[in-house]
């Protein structure tokens, strides 16, 4: 089974399709994406379509029971493809939407990587977990403070409204 | 202090044409709905109904290409999913010279869970002269008003099923053909 990307005019992701082996394949069994796009050309009426990797996704290929593959070599077009993603022929990569204007392109985990790392303090440290910090990304606050970006409440915050920490790069320091 | 504000209906209508690239064919969609009219083969025969202006068209390849083509771009650029409706969802119009389509909308009070949501308009002949599709609504106290758009070759046009339109005079020797899709959004 192969998977198969829709494509619109601009490069982006209408649908996925499912073709059949052989339906990918030339006379001498040879596998080819050209092939499978020529069916589909002729079954769908549409001409722009991009082969995708179901078990891809993150620049990473995944076996059938979703651990990491030893051999990398398979990965395929950085993400599998869904709806709304791009398709990037120069970088040969399946993008998902990016979510927000200051997150860039990191074309090695086929990912949109935040202009600050990702805080490094996710919960209380303690073990067992007593609480965690919800973490989100707040854009206008980045675009008006560039050393500002990832906020977080505590989960076990009772108080109403509940207090935002800021991330520094090495802390979290309640606003 | 505002809080929020949550829009509670919409009326809308959406123009748009299908990219050159598709192997759609006008031509044979066209083929297509007037073999099934020379038939007689009407949605409806009672002459009282709009849907008497409404002719049946069967599964063709083409048909088909349209209808994933509409469906695929509008998920893309708003969201939910156009599905056809259960019964009737695809019939052709056609309109010989001087003849109109009446006003009425594609709601069935009797049979409002088949009565689809969004409805489609889609040309594959107009002639020299312009025809246009008139929606008659209501903006709350502003009662009523029109929108036209224009039937042009080509053109889709995607309207909210609920909304009052009639189709003017065919001043053309040529036939003008629309095909009519009817869909549930899911």
């Amino acid at each position: 089974m192969a998977h198969f990307a829709k494509l619109g005019i601009n490069g982006k992701v209408l649908s996925v399709e499912v073709v059949a082996d052989a339906d990918c394949q030339g006379a001498d069994g040879t596998e080819l994406e050209s092939i499978g796009v020529d069916f589909l050309n002729r079954t769908h009426g549409w001409p722009l379509w991009a082969k995708t990797s179901y078990n891809t996704r993150g620049g990473k290929y995944y076996d059938a029971d979703g651990s990491e593959a030893s051999d990398q070599s398979k990965a395929f077009r950085g993400n599998y493809a869904g709806i709304g993603y791009t398709w990037s022929e120069d970088e040969n990569i399946f993008w998902p939407a990016q979510p927000h204007t200051s997150w860039t392109k990191n074309t090695t985990t086929a990912s949109w990587d935040a202009p600050i790392t990702y805080p490094s303090v996710i919960d209380d440290g303690a073990d067992p977990v007593v609480w965690t910090y919800s973490i989100t990304w707040n854009e206008t606050g980045y675009q008006a403070d560039n050393t500002k970006g990832w906020e977080a409440t505590k989960s076990n915050d009772s108080a109403d409204p509940k207090t935002i920490h800021d991330w520094n790069g090495s802390a979290w320091v309640a606003r | 202090m505002l809080n929020n504000k949550k829009q509670l209906h919409e009326l809308s209508i959406i123009t748009g044409t299908i990219d050159d690239i598709s192997s759609v064919n006008i031509n044979m969609l066209k083929n297509h709905v007037l073999s099934n009219w020379t038939l007689n083969n009407r949605l409806s025969d009672n002459d009282y109904k709009f849907e008497h202006d409404y002719s049946k068209v069967p599964y063709h390849q083409h048909l088909q290409w349209v209808q994933d083509y509409i469906r695929d771009h509008y998920r893309i650029e708003y969201g939910p999913t156009l599905c056809p409706t259960p019964v009737n969802s695809v019939a052709g119009i056609v309109q010989t010279e001087n003849e109109k389509i009446n006003t009425h909308n594609h709601l069935d009070a009797f049979d409002l869970h088949g009565s689809p949501d969004i409805s489609c308009l889609y040309c594959i002949q107009s002639g020299e002269k312009e025809t246009s599709v008139t929606f008659n609504y209501n903006d709350g106290r502003r009662k009523g008003w029109s929108w036209r758009v224009p039937i042009k070759k080509g053109q889709f046009i995607l309207f909210s099923s609920e909304l009052d339109h009639y189709i003017g005079k065919n001043e053309n020797k040529d036939f003008l053909i629309n095909l009519s899709f009817r869909y549930h959004l899911v």
